[in-house]
């Protein structure tokens, strides 16, 4: 132990400065020249923090919306269950390569190398990379399969175009028909064409609306649809199990 | 005859393998298969181009989705007419409206079959077959010892 009366009064005039800079609102001047000096000096990494704050903002925002969600498709489950509807199942998706084509140029069939092995069946859907729809698996071998694009002329599909109205969505190599929608129905033009996986929640977008055939002799209207999917050169799709 | 044999086999296998694997997508409206029975039923004896016909026939069936063989009929058919057309018309030009004939007896089977019209597929068709055939008599004449004007 050392007496009170040891301690110079050196110390204890460092000791009052010290105390005096961290009480002194100079502190802060400091920091903020410091930070304008790093700022100048150090552009880069300045916006890059900025960037990194922007992205754990949004992190956050999405894992707040992410819990809302989990919420309201648990309170959804409940509802279904209380109303004595179907449950929803989950998806899971296969990646296959396109081994060869049909040798028909009027075809739009391709064969994959994915099959019963791997849990595929008849009536599955395919996507592209940017998930757009792009066919339905027709049959179904041990270690291949086939699949109908959209665009071959025996494609067909029950769609909804927009918010209202609803078709039947018919393939072809000239362009995507939507058959069967009644006048009444109101499309416009580049309304989104899309279906729901049967079972599912899951939307998948197909195209947009291009053209509206109204003639007024027949019954329904004939709308012809842009497929999202515009490359031609394909090598590799995704099946949804 | 066997070398003249084996190398319309190669290239009608070659040609059937190019439909097969597509390298230009479907960015390419053309059948290399049949553009190939066209020009064996052009440039050699009827019973060559008609066994061709058959066995390329179905071989393409059995690579295709549908289960009616209608390549079969289709080739065997193409190279009838081909071979019946120029017994009764001999002149240079003639070879171009049988080729075109041939096109279009192709497109009105194959629409008939799906039981669609595609125009403006059919359009690309003619234009983009007529390129591919050039470029096929331009490539395989020398090598089948065609002469040029025989083939033109």
């Amino acid at each position: 132990m050392y007496p009170a009366s040891k301690i110079t009064s050196k110390y204890i005039a460092l000791c009052l400065l010290f105390a005096l800079l961290l009480l002194f609102p100079f502190k802060n001047f400091i920091a903020n020249v410091l930070m304008l000096f790093s700022d100048q000096r150090l552009p880069a990494i300045s916006q890059n923090s900025k960037r990194i704050e922007n992205l754990e903002k949004n992190n956050l925002l999405l894992s707040l919306e992410l819990k809302k969600l989990n919420i309201l498709e648990n309170e959804n489950n409940k509802l279904r269950k209380a109303l004595d509807f179907r449950t929803e199942k989950n998806i899971n998706i296969v990646g296959a390569d396109i081994i060869s084509f049909d040798p028909s140029s009027w075809r739009r069939v391709v064969l994959i190398n994915t099959g019963k092995n791997e849990g595929l069946k008849v009536g599955m859907y395919a996507i592209d990379y940017n998930g757009y729809l792009i066919g339905r698996i027709i049959a179904v071998k041990n270690n291949y399969s086939r699949l109908m694009l959209i665009d071959d002329p025996e494609f067909n599909l029950a769609v909804f175009i927009g918010n209202d109205a609803l078709g039947m969505l018919a393939g072809g190599l000239d362009s995507l028909k939507i058959l069967y929608i009644d006048h009444s129905d109101k499309i416009n033009l580049n309304d989104v064409v899309w279906f729901k996986i049967p079972l599912t929640a899951y939307p998948l977008y197909i195209g947009r609306v291009t053209k509206i055939n109204e003639n007024k002799e027949n019954l329904f209207f004939e709308v012809e649809v842009k497929s999202f999917n515009s490359n031609t050169l394909l090598n590799k799709v995704f099946i949804l199990k | 005859m066997r070398e003249k044999n084996l190398k319309i086999f190669f290239t009608l296998l070659i040609l059937l393998l190019i439909d097969l694997l597509k390298p230009f997508g479907y960015s390419l409206f053309a059948e290399f298969t049949f553009l190939g029975i066209v020009f064996i039923a052009m440039n050699y004896p009827f019973r060559i181009a008609l066994i061709y016909s058959i066995i390329f026939g179905y071989l393409k069936d059995a690579a295709s989705t549908g289960n009616v063989s209608f390549s079969i009929f289709e080739f065997t058919c193409v190279a009838i007419f081909i071979h019946y057309f120029l017994h009764h018309f001999r002149k240079k030009e003639a070879k171009f409206f049988i080729f075109y004939g041939a096109l279009l007896f192709h497109l009105i089977a194959n629409n008939l079959y799906i039981h669609k019209t595609q125009v403006l597929f059919s359009i690309f068709f003619i234009i983009h077959s007529s390129v591919i055939f050039l470029l096929i008599n331009y490539i395989l004449s020398p090598w089948f010892k065609i002469p040029r004007a025989e083939n033109d």
